[in-house]
């Protein structure tokens, strides 16, 4: 490579490294991966909705994961679903090491999001890495009746350091 | 164009001769481009197939282009499908495979993996526990004898009344 062009290379690795470190939270803080847009999904009881996410490592180490139901065309607009429509596990991380899930849990209302969290990774001393990974289920019927349908959806966090 | 300027100076006929052989060469060029496009993709054509065959998704992703994350790279992991697991004191206790611990593609559509997976020492098949949803490592003793385990305090959220 040219050195002028490593130069221009080396500069923008640098301005790259120095935006990631603007840009990044500080220790301590929540990170989540932001609403997240799936899919638009049509219910067995025909309303459309668009399918969206969230992952969240939130204060400290807290696993948290949100399934939301949002009118179709984006992520802007909630849209209430029945009972049983909305369903959530989250997965833990430390240190990219798999931590366990918790079990799957299902909206017992009608709402327009519904979330699980937990804290499934221990704390040791030192700064660890955590990261989350939220499955979200959508259903097509109330997921107590057998065989309505789901989809299904994996959204991470970014990592965060405690 | 310097080989034209030195034949067009050599004979009074050499800008025509150059004028040709730059015409000439152009259409060289062009079939030889051609040539090297049909060649390229006669050739490639093979490995491109062998590629879609052999090739497995991206990590974090559902083989379709939709992406579900990246699945954590540990520095702790042996092999590039097996994750380190631990426990609640974030010590390594074994490894699960990636594919049971990431929504898969079946028949096109994400399916979530089993809530209780086997935790595998580094030969990748001696089962030395298992993650289970809502309680993490349980050890395969503890699993055998059915010994009490602690489960993970799981927070839910968002179900406002109709």
């Amino acid at each position: 490579m040219p050195a002028s062009r490593y130069r221009k290379a080396a500069a923008a690795a640098a301005l790259g490294s120095a935006s990631v470190a603007l840009l990044a939270p500080p220790a301590g803080a929540t990170a989540t991966s932001g609403v997240v847009f799936k899919e638009e999904i049509v219910l067995n009881n025909g309303q459309h909705i668009s399918a969206c996410a969230e992952a969240i490592i939130a204060d400290i180490a807290d696993n948290r994961g949100y399934a939301y139901a949002k009118q179709p065309g984006g992520c802007a607009t909630a849209v209430n679903v029945p009972a049983g429509y909305l369903g959530v596990n989250v997965r833990g991380y430390i240190n990219n090491n798999y931590c366990g899930q918790t079990n799957t849990l299902y909206n017992s209302n009608s709402t327009n999001f519904f979330g699980v969290g937990a804290q499934l990774c221990g704390n040791p001393s030192g700064n660890q890495s955590f990261r989350t990974q939220a499955v979200t289920y959508f259903y097509k019927g109330p997921s107590y009746q057998y065989n309505q349908g789901y989809k299904v959806y994996g959204t991470y966090s970014p990592y965060q350091t405690y | 164009m310097t080989n034209y300027r030195v034949r067009d100076n050599a004979r009074p006929s050499g800008r025509v001769v150059g004028f040709g052989m730059g015409v000439v060469a152009t259409v060289l060029a062009v079939a030889a481009v051609i040539g090297l496009s049909v060649t390229g993709g006669a050739t490639s054509s093979p490995v491109s197939d062998a590629t879609e065959v052999v090739s497995l998704p991206a990590k974090g992703t559902a083989g379709d282009g939709r992406s579900i994350g990246p699945i954590p790279d540990s520095p702790d992991a042996p092999r590039p499908d097996l994750v380190p697991a631990v426990d609640r004191a974030a010590q390594i206790v074994g490894y699960v495979r990636s594919d049971e611990i990431e929504p898969q593609l079946v028949d096109g559509e994400l399916v979530d993996t089993p809530e209780n997976i086997d935790v595998v020492g580094l030969d990748g098949r001696t089962v030395v526990g298992q993650m289970i949803a809502g309680v993490g490592f349980v050890s395969a003793e503890d699993v055998k004898s059915g010994a009490p385990t602690s489960t993970i305090d799981t927070k839910a959220f968002g179900q406002p009344e109709e």
